[in-house]
């Protein structure tokens, strides 16, 4: 964190010093290679028609030029082959999404995630702008000045489908605007294969149905918070895809897919098999938890049944993010 | 009688606070350990079995009532040394920014040291909250600060602080997730170390508190009769403030800032009738203690699911009724005080004239516009901007300068012009120099009208946004307005009951967000008030129309508001009708506040710093400080605009908050610059 803050500082100061030299970077060269482009892939494959959380947006030519302003969307793009030419906060997707490809050296930030920077996003000159309806139904009149922009919402509200089904289904949606259905049917097709491969593992290593406590874990003022799965996320269903089972009574509906809570929680799920994401710089169970009594008293610890995952495990991503997840999942329990 | 009287006295307060104190304990425990038997949670407490669920008992909930009662007892007793050492019955650990100055420098260590502890997290507090106190104790003017000034410039640093902590939350959204909870206080405990840490802290101090509590009622008298009596005051002093600022580090290093206790504990026992220090101390504590625990209870029943309802919100909920109740019971101090803060302009013989002070501010309007427009995060482009200007033909660049830079910093340029007129308009007719929208609640009540709106209507439009934060802002400053009335607009009243209806509506919004798990970060952003994404639409709806009717009529009424400021008797005297006046003023200066808040959301500073700095240059007259001050509402948010969207480009900085960085030093330097003068 401190090398992420030293980086704003001095990112800061090229700008401030930066400020009254003329910029080589004018949006006309870019026009030109853009121009270019389109006319080579404009092969007449005509318009297409996408439904998303806010209606549905009509493509006239197949995207090239794609911004993305939230990181599960750049994610899909990269599944289907696909650089964008613009993502916000690339070092957050870099620190907490790990998938393979990765983003291109070139891709341009375009700011956070709250606000982006609408003046980057211009002068990148989109033709497709992706993001969530979440983030950024605010601004959307002003996104659709720019270019096209489609929102999809990760996060169904209760009773309007499940966070997985969402994820698909935005993925398949994705794929049609930039016309890739093939690409999305393998790369969806790989997923079903590798989850077939892992519920095999878990079962050779006789695990099936195993009762698996799934966290997330941070510290807030010195003390473990730590966020537990419900049934309607999309972590707990891809853990139902290898045959595990969702130790937390995660009945209850929650927007996000998580309750947070504290270490007294956990003495009702002992008995499961404890699994957790924690940040090397904040790792809760390696400070705040270490000498706690409950903690080392719970079966879970005495019987050394808790799990690291990697901190980078991104539980909120697309189709890629669902393999790794499910991936290290199983490497862990199994333990390879 | 007396006799008999204290003692039944002492035995209420002492003897029933500490029976409530037990009962509350018990009441927590088992709200606490819910669906374990009563016989595990009585054998935890006798230190007998030791399965998970006896430790959990032991070791989890145990330290959360105690940490409760330390931190209550903490804060109330700090609330009493502070109120003594200011002589000021409105100072608290929260009314004078202490903790908010302690809380930003333990996010910043949390920020810079990811592995802080309790000691580092108690250096940082103490360093900010000793931080705080000074400035706000130096900005009201030392030792001759009245009561509202302190109180005043605490919330102003309170304002600058929580604009600070909340960058910090919107660029690290994904590690500062837990601090949003943290950030309004919370008991969760995981075991003894929080306690173990705070009780050797409150027992010292409670101890040289009860020593030195004969030089406190001597402190009382004031300080020549102290001097008289051959007290050397300033030593005494100097340990109280050290005294003060620890207590409060120790419960912000601990359980993050939690207001209202400090000032409501001490409060209630001297209702009760304490008026030595010894008993008082004893006393608040105990009662201190008593609050939070209940807070805290009652902060679970609104929430019975595993999330937790920030105490501090709580405490604020309760809190804010009761000061309001303060404010009227102590309506004869008010009057008797009879600050009327002068409106001061300044009195320099060589003064600019005011000729060339418009021309002057003209000339910087213009300039902080070109630069706002040509600006980029790429540096300053002249040519690129002249080109787009002149060649229509360059669609993208055109769009670039034209709808996304020239129409955002004219929506900042007219927002800014809109809240120095609201907050000159409010300064005039409350005669009040520090009353601004943000001060007499308009800012909460706008975000808690916006917040209400998202949790009422799921699917409505976003669009809508807007109508509900200009509800709530109306409805705040009605309740303000009425409750002022009834106090014949006291300045330090007015300002308090801002205060209080200001932290009513921010527990709510704090409350809504939590229990209703909304995406918090988003609304911080909203909140913290942005010209993000801002341009014609905008101007259009909200802001153009106001500003061509506003602007004259209220020009018109500069003269009469010129009447009001020689004071309610000689306003009459003159033929004026000060009802009258008033209430068209007010809703002049709440609908300029209102559409501006729907056009940004809640930038705050603006029309509190705009006109002071245009009085100081340019006099008492209303009608020439009007037009600068106007500019210099432009100016300053035209320059945060450009600032916001150039420092860390690409990304941005909630224009609000840069105007809180560069607006409440500026505002400290002018309220200092008064007392030295």
């Amino acid at each position: 964190m401190v090398k992420k803050w030293g980086m704003i500082l001095s990112a800061s100061v090229i700008v401030l010093t930066g400020c009254g030299e003329e910029t080589e970077n004018l949006p006309e060269q870019d026009e030109d290679t853009y121009e270019s482009e389109t006319e080579n892939s404009a092969t007449g494959d005509g318009e297409t028609t996408i439904t998303h959380a806010l209606g549905e947006t009509t493509l006239e030519e197949k995207p090239e030029r794609i911004v993305v302003l939230e990181w599960v969307y750049a994610e899909n793009l990269l599944a289907l082959g696909t650089q964008p030419v613009g993502v916000a906060d690339i070092d957050g997707y870099d620190a907490w999404v790990n998938v393979e490809p990765e983003l291109a050296e070139d891709v341009t930030d375009v700011g956070t995630r709250q606000e982006p920077s609408l003046e980057e996003i211009a002068r990148l000159e989109p033709d497709l702008i992706i993001t969530a309806a979440s983030r950024h139904e605010g601004i959307q009149s002003q996104l659709e000045q720019l270019a096209p922009t489609v929102m999809f919402e990760p996060y169904p509200e209760e009773g309007e489908g499940d966070q997985y089904e969402e994820m698909i289904s935005t993925f398949e949606e994705m794929a049609k605007a930039v016309g890739k259905e093939q690409e999305a049917v393998e790369v969806l097709a790989d997923l079903e294969d590798s989850y077939d491969m892992l519920a095999e593992q878990i079962n050779d290593a006789g695990l099936t149905d195993t009762e698996v406590l799934l966290s997330q874990a941070y510290s807030a003022n010195e003390t473990a918070v730590l966020r537990l799965f419900t049934d309607n996320s999309m972590a707990v269903q891809i853990m139902e895809q290898i045959n595990l089972q969702n130790a937390f009574d995660g009945r209850d509906f929650e927007l996000y897919g998580y309750v947070e809570t504290g270490v007294d929680q956990l003495e009702r799920y002992e008995d499961a098999h404890f699994t957790y994401i924690v940040q090397e710089d904040d790792n809760v169970f390696e400070n705040q938890l270490k000498d706690n009594i409950v903690w080392n008293k719970l079966n879970f610890v005495q019987e050394h049944r808790n799990y690291a995952l990697p901190g980078d495990t991104w539980t909120f991503g697309g189709p890629l993010s669902a393999e790794v997840f499910a991936e290290q999942m199983t490497d862990i329990l199994v333990g390879e | 009688m007396m006799i008999k009287n204290n003692k039944m006295k002492s035995i209420l307060v002492f003897g029933g606070g500490g029976a409530l104190l037990f009962l509350f304990s018990w009441l927590h425990l088992f709200q606490s350990a819910g669906t374990y038997t009563s016989k595990i949670v009585l054998e935890a407490v006798m230190f007998q079995g030791d399965t998970v669920q006896h430790e959990i008992v032991r070791s989890i909930y145990l330290p959360r009532i105690a940490i409760g009662i330390l931190a209550g007892a903490s804060l109330a007793v700090a609330g009493v040394l502070f109120q003594t050492l200011t002589k000021n019955p409105l100072a608290s650990p929260a009314t004078l920014g202490v903790n908010a100055g302690a809380y930003f420098f333990v996010v910043l260590g949390a920020v810079l040291l990811p592995t802080a502890f309790f000691t580092n997290g108690f250096v940082m507090a103490f360093a900010g909250g000793a931080l705080a106190a000074i400035l706000v104790f130096v900005m009201s003017g030392g030792f001759h600060a009245t009561p509202v000034k302190m109180a005043l410039a605490g919330m102003i640093l309170t304002l600058l602080f929580s604009s600070l902590t909340s960058i910090f939350q919107i660029f690290y959204e994904t590690e500062t997730s837990g601090l949003f909870l943290w950030g309004n206080g919370s008991l969760v405990q995981q075991d003894w170390r929080g306690v173990l840490f705070a009780i050797p802290i409150l027992i010292l101090v409670t101890c040289v508190a009860l020593l030195l509590s004969g030089k406190m009622d001597i402190l009382l008298l004031g300080e020549e009769k102290a001097a008289s009596l051959g007290e050397n005051i300033k030593q005494t002093q100097v340990v109280l403030f050290i005294l003060a600022v620890g207590l409060t580090a120790t419960t912000v290093s601990v359980v993050g800032p939690i207001g209202f206790v400090g000032l409501i504990a001490p409060h209630l026992m001297r209702l009760i009738g304490f008026r030595k220090h010894r008993p008082l101390i004893l006393a608040s504590l105990l009662w201190g203690a008593n609050i939070l625990l209940f807070a805290d209870i009652l902060g679970r029943v609104l929430d019975p699911t595993l999330k937790e309802v920030p105490v501090g919100s709580v405490t604020a909920l309760i809190g804010a009724p009761w000061l309001i109740y303060l404010i009227f019971r102590h309506r004869s101090m008010f009057r008797r005080t009879n600050e009327t803060m002068t409106l001061g302009g300044s009195n320099r013989k060589k003064r600019i004239p005011y000729k060339w002070l418009i021309v002057l501010g003209l000339a910087g309007l213009v300039i902080s516009f070109i630069f706002g427009v040509v600006a980029s995060g790429q540096g300053l482009q002249w040519a690129e901007t002249w080109q787009a200007l002149t060649n229509p033909d360059n669609h993208g660049l055109r769009f670039i300068v034209l709808e996304l830079r020239m129409s955002r910093v004219l929506v900042a340029l007219v927002c800014g012009l809109l809240l120095a007129m609201s907050g000159l308009i409010f300064q005039g007719i409350l005669r009040n120099p520090l009353a601004d929208p943000s001060v007499l609640g308009v800012t909460a009540g706008a975000g808690m009208g916006a917040i209400l709106v998202l949790f009422l209507f799921t699917n409505i439009s976003v669009a809508l946004l807007p109508v509900g934060a200009i509800a709530g802002a109306v409805l705040a400053i009605a309740i303000v307005l009425i409750l002022g009335w009834k106090l014949s607009f006291q300045p330090s009243a007015l300002a308090l009951i801002g205060i209080a209806v200001s932290s009513f509506a921010s527990a709510i919004i704090q409350l809504f967000i939590t229990r209703f798990n909304m995406n918090a970060a988003g609304a911080l952003t909203w909140l913290s008030g942005s010209t993000y994404a801002t341009g014609f639409p905008e101007l259009q709806l909200y802001l153009l129309i106001p500003l061509l009717i506003l602007l004259p009529v209220s020009f018109i009424y500069m003269k009469r508001l010129n009447v009001l400021g020689l004071g309610e008797d000689e306003a009459v005297n003159l033929g004026e009708n000060v009802s009258q006046t008033r209430i068209v003023l007010a809703i002049i200066a709440t609908v300029a506040a209102a559409s501006s808040v729907a056009a940004v959301g809640t930038i705050g500073f603006v029309g509190l710093v705009a006109p002071h700095l245009a009085r100081l240059l340019s006099g008492y007259d209303n009608r020439k400080i009007y037009g600068l001050s106007l500019l210099f509402g432009g100016i300053l948010l035209v320059v945060a605009d450009t600032f916001s969207r150039v420092i860390l480009f690409p990304k941005e900085i909630p224009s609000g908050l840069v105007v809180a960085l560069i607006g409440a030093p500026l505002f400290l330097w002018l309220m200092n610059r008064q007392h030295n003068r």
